[in-house]
């Protein structure tokens, strides 16, 4: 059994895209990427939770934008116009998730990702899946099904 | 090959469940006119059909059922039985049987496991049964039978054919086609059933001018167009500010395909409501018959047609609505007989098209609604103080029935009363935006209407803005829209215990403030100081005022789906893209309404304390609105301002110059499939000359018939003081001058400008049950101190033919009784020197004045009012702006009088 897993693993590399909230680095694994979009003007929805940052116009389709600041518990971004959104594929269509910065594509060897050690640095350990150390920082894996979890 | 036959199962299906939706509606229709041969043949030929197509696929239970079911109508056809009710009864029961096994069969694969053999064995009993009456009467019956089979299928088809072109045909044009096939084949076959086992080529045959297309396709056919749309909005408007003529040329043309693109595929979605319609008439015949009621079902407008997605949304509270028709609405044969109504009650359901939606009114002519009981309710139930009670309008009583387990019924039936029902109606309703309004008059019946959107997918809507943001608010919900203006904006509004309230036309209207509602925060710009703008809402249930920053146009917009983060708010019904690319919400009115419930509960209360604190001030209500009407402004040419009452206006609309098309010399609109006449203020009223404009608005009126004025542009709605200056701009024409915003406007008299355009209009469409002589000789008298309403009511009052003499309050109206008689006396309530009141009593006690009837106009109709006015001896009631109401109570008081 342990053998097994470990065989799978080694051949098993995940791609995961990064982004950043403040210094914190989060990924999210690119499967569930569909674009990049650099800050669009929002239509803000009155009464609609603290995360709902407002709808988007992608090409004719309505995207709720989630902003991740809010989501994780951290103080909203200052200058919002150099935020970005990253689109990601969920069951109800495409939604956008509003980060300071987008950063890079890694592989990362999937026996190297760990479990959450309960918070990280504020954030609920709910919404973290997994973590990895890499050489500088490290890289939090997002629990996409909680982040996209609707709130009251 | 397992394809090969699955394919042919599916178009089996398909093709014999569009034959059985007919089914039904026939069989009924057959009862009631046995002898109809049409009916027959076409019935016989479904059940044939199926018979063959089961035979082929082996299915042997619905091959036994159709082929005895096929046997008793062969004897009905040759007159060797005649149909009854039982019959009938076993038929409608195949039917049943036919279309469970289809179904079946469609989830499965295969017949299912029910036992055909009880259903069998009746319609053999049946068919046996005839034998007999063959016997006893062979050689009269072989007669007739041989005639009739030689002559009359060629008859019959004529017959048929002369019925389908008939506009009253109900059945579709589509089913032509199909239903004339075979018809040629017996002709030519003739005699009896068991020759005609014919090819089935022929069916498929007359199905080449369709094809099966899949919904989904359709579907994303119409995403698409509503992308084309919102991107077309975008050019339009780029285009629009461009100084490129080929630019706005192209857009221009655009716009137009454009716009035809998305009807065409919006009617790809489009089904007759016929399709919900079609199960009606058996649900009445079972329920009248269970219930021992005589009910005579009447359907008008089956063709009208809905998006796909609404006809479902439809089904089961048009269905309840008939049940609670049959079960409440009508009364029996013999109560009926005793109140001298016809014993058999009528039903009818009408749906037809009226500004982008779809009504469906469902009537009965039974005993109405019991307002007290309603009244006695509420109260038992501490839904209202009998304080409130009182100054409720009947229609917000009505509004009651569809609150959640509020039911009047006296006994609980297992067809309706068990008080789910009428909010079940409206939760269903509102679930596809749609509305409902109740209509009841004691002993004469009531009145349901449905107002339903014709699809989701594309909504008209009015665009608002509030805290710096728009919004989309479905016209559906649409009441009317009302402009205050005032130094403070606060001019009209009450406010009690913090709730605000707006006097409309005597009525309180919770106003909620979209702003506070969507808390923006305080510091968010807002609408200018001076002026509040007020949309009035229905939600079905209640109507309310919702205060906005701004009211911009009325667009067509397309609905997308928001994410259930958004969702799980109430207020939002959607977002659409607008004309710039940027995102707006769709505002959710129902929801708006429940989330504020505490505030409206706060203004019950208000309204309770207010209604208090009045007492005696009874003519409080009256004055005010009598003192302030609604009016359309507009503009024509560069700057003349001009105004209408909006009570006459039925629609406002935009339509590009090169539409208009030329017949006789006169300038008129293809519009809503039909011809609308046009007309020009600057043909009749001296207007300087106005600039060549690509884009001109219409508003439409209907008097008698649909007539449109063409104006440069209408600015808005707002409420003005009919304290309006009759003097300064006398003319033919027009009502009077006033001043808003700065401007000087005229208010036009619309049916004096409609005869001055065409001087035949009255004659020829003014119907009327009084002679053209009759009315050019009667007299009648209109007493109006407001001479804004003298102007209007005499001015309609003149073209429709009467002769007209006015006074300007009571005491004048007696004045003149003393030296000239009159044939009708119309007169306002609230007049100083002498009111309606006492001018009537007056009138009512004098005895060669008493035969005069008495007909008072007033700005609304309360009920307390309506009482007073009767004690007084009022012979009738009428809303002042409502011409067409007025007119026909005037024919009705002149002939009582006669009679």
């Amino acid at each position: 059994m342990e053998k097994k897993r470990q065989n799978q693993t080694q051949s098993n590399i995940v791609q995961f895209m990064t982004f950043f909230l403040g210094k914190e680095m989060f990924g999210v694994n690119t499967l569930h990427v569909q674009e990049i979009l650099v800050y669009q003007k929002m239509t803000s929805v009155p009464c609609a939770p603290d995360y709902v940052k407002g709808l988007l116009n992608l090409r004719g389709q309505i995207l709720t934008v989630i902003d991740m600041r809010s989501r994780l518990g951290m103080e909203k971004l200052v200058n919002e116009a150099v935020g970005m959104n990253l689109i990601i594929t969920s069951h109800e269509g495409p939604i956008s998730l509003f980060v300071d910065n987008i950063g890079n594509v890694v592989d990362i060897p999937a026996d190297r990702l760990l479990p959450p050690p309960g918070t990280i640095r504020g954030v609920t350990v709910k919404y973290i899946q997994e973590v990895c150390q890499l050489d500088e920082s490290l890289l939090i894996v997002l629990n996409l099904e909680n982040i996209l979890e609707v709130v009251k | 090959m397992i394809q090969e036959l699955d394919r042919v199962l599916r178009d089996f299906l398909v093709e014999s469940q569009e034959n059985l939706e007919r089914l039904d509606q026939e069989l009924v229709d057959l009862e009631k006119d046995p002898n109809n041969k049409d009916l027959l043949g076409d019935i016989f030929r479904t059940i044939h059909t199926i018979k063959g197509g089961a035979g082929f696929l082996n299915l042997v239970k619905l091959e036994q059922v159709s082929h005895h079911a096929e046997d008793v109508l062969a004897r009905l056809r040759e007159r060797s039985l005649i149909l009854d009710t039982d019959m009938t009864t076993t038929l409608l029961h195949a039917v049943d049987f036919i279309k469970s096994t289809l179904f079946h069969l469609e989830q499965h694969g295969k017949e299912g496991e029910d036992d055909v053999k009880e259903i069998v064995e009746s319609l053999q009993q049946i068919a046996e049964g005839s034998k007999d009456l063959e016997l006893d009467q062979k050689l009269p019956t072989k007669a007739v039978t041989a005639a009739s089979s030689d002559e009359n299928p060629e008859n019959a088809e004529y017959l048929s054919e002369e019925k389908e072109s008939g506009s009253v045909s109900q059945q579709k044009a589509q089913d032509t086609s199909r239903v004339k096939k075979p018809k040629q084949e017996s002709a030519k076959e003739g005699t009896t059933s068991k020759m005609r086992e014919e090819p089935e080529s022929t069916v498929s045959m007359v199905e080449d001018s369709r094809i099966h297309v899949d919904v989904n396709l359709l579907d994303q056919l119409m995403n698409l167009t509503g992308e084309l749309v919102l991107a077309r909005n975008r050019i339009v408007q780029l285009a629009s500010k461009s100084d490129e003529k080929d630019l706005r040329a192209v857009s221009q043309r655009m716009n137009v395909v454009i716009s035809e693109l998305q009807e065409t595929v919006m009617k790809t979605r489009m089904q007759p409501v016929k399709k919900i319609f079609g199960a009606l008439p058996r649900l009445v015949r079972d329920l009248s018959k269970l219930y021992g009621k005589d009910v005579h079902l009447s359907m008008v407008g089956q063709a009208t047609e809905l998006d796909r997605s609404l006809i479902e949304g439809i089904k089961d509270p048009l269905t309840h609505l008939v049940r609670n028709a049959i079960d409440h609405g009508v009364e029996t044969s013999g109560v009926r007989r005793k109140l001298g109504k016809p014993s058999t009650a009528t039903i009818s359901i009408r749906a037809y098209h009226e500004g982008g939606l779809v009504n469906i009114e469902i009537s009965d002519d039974g005993a109405g609604i019991d307002i007290q009981r309603i009244k006695a309710k509420a109260i038992r139930e501490e839904i209202l103080t009998p304080h409130q009670a009182e100054e409720m309008s009947e229609r917000n009583f009505l509004n009651l029935i569809f609150r959640p387990g509020f039911s009047t019924a006296k006994k609980i039936t297992n067809i309706s009363g068990r008080g789910v029902g009428m909010d079940v109606v409206k939760k269903n309703l509102d679930r596809i935006g749609g509305t409902v309004d109740v209509q009841t008059q004691p002993n004469k019946g009531t009145t349901i209407k449905i107002r339903i959107p014709i699809t989701l997918a594309i909504i008209p809507v009015l665009i608002i803005r509030s805290g710096g943001q728009r919004f989309a608010i479905p016209q559906v919900n649409l009441e009317e829209l009302i402009m205050l203006q005032s130094a403070d904006g606060t001019q009209g509004i009450e406010s009690v215990s913090g709730a605000e309230v707006y006097r409309l036309r005597g009525e309180l209207l919770p106003l909620l403030r979209l702003h506070e509602l969507l808390q923006f925060p305080p510091s968010v710009e807002t609408a200018r100081e001076d002026e509040l703008n007020i949309v009035v809402l229905s939600s079905g249930e209640a109507q309310f005022g919702l205060v906005v920053d701004d009211v911009g146009d009325t667009e067509e917009i397309v609905v997308k789906p928001l994410s259930s983060h958004i969702k799980q708010l109430s207020y939002y019904d959607g977002a659409t893209i607008m004309g710039d690319g940027e995102v707006a919400l769709i505002l959710n009115v129902s929801g708006l309404f429940h989330s504020a419930q505490l505030n409206a509960e706060d203004i019950k209360r208000a309204e309770q304390k207010f209604a208090e604190d009045e007492g005696e001030e009874e003519n409080l209500p009256l004055s005010v609105s009598e003192h302030k009407q609604s009016i359309v402004l507009f503009r024509v040419g560069e700057r003349e301002y001009y105004g209408v009452p909006l009570a006459f206006v039925v629609r406002l609309e935009e339509f590009p110059e090169s539409q208009i098309e030329y017949s006789g010399g006169r300038e008129v609109l293809q519009y809503r499939g039909d011809i609308l006449p046009l007309m020009r203020l600057e043909q009749y009223l001296d207007i300087s000359k106005t600039p060549d404009l690509e884009i001109l608005s219409l508003i439409v009126f209907s008097v008698e018939k649909q007539i449109g004025l063409v104006v440069t542009e209408i600015i808005n709605t707002i409420e003005i003081s009919t304290h309006i200056d009759t003097e300064t701009f006398k003319q033919k024409g027009i009502l009077g001058s006033t001043v808003v915003e700065g401007h000087s406007v005229l208010i036009i008299d619309i049916h004096e400008l409609i005869e001055m355009a065409y001087p035949l209009w009255y004659k020829e469409f003014f119907v009327s049950r009084l002679s053209e002589q009759d009315r050019e000789n009667l007299q009648i008298l209109l007493v109006e101190d407001s001479m804004f309403f003298q102007n209007i009511a005499r001015s309609y009052l003149e073209v429709a033919g009467y002769q007209v003499f006015t006074a300007n309050h009571g005491n004048e109206a007696l004045e003149k009784l003393e030296k000239q008689q009159f044939d009708l006396i119309v007169t306002d309530i609230d007049m100083p020197y002498c009111n309606g009141y006492e001018l009537t009593k007056i009138i009512k006690a004098k005895e060669e004045w008493k035969h005069i009837p008495v007909m008072a106009l007033t700005a609304l109709s309360g009920e307390k009012d309506r009482q007073k006015g009767l004690d007084a001896g009022i012979d009738e009631y009428q809303v002042k702006l409502d011409r067409d109401e007025v007119l026909k109570a005037i024919e009705h008081l002149i002939l009582q009088t006669r009679e």
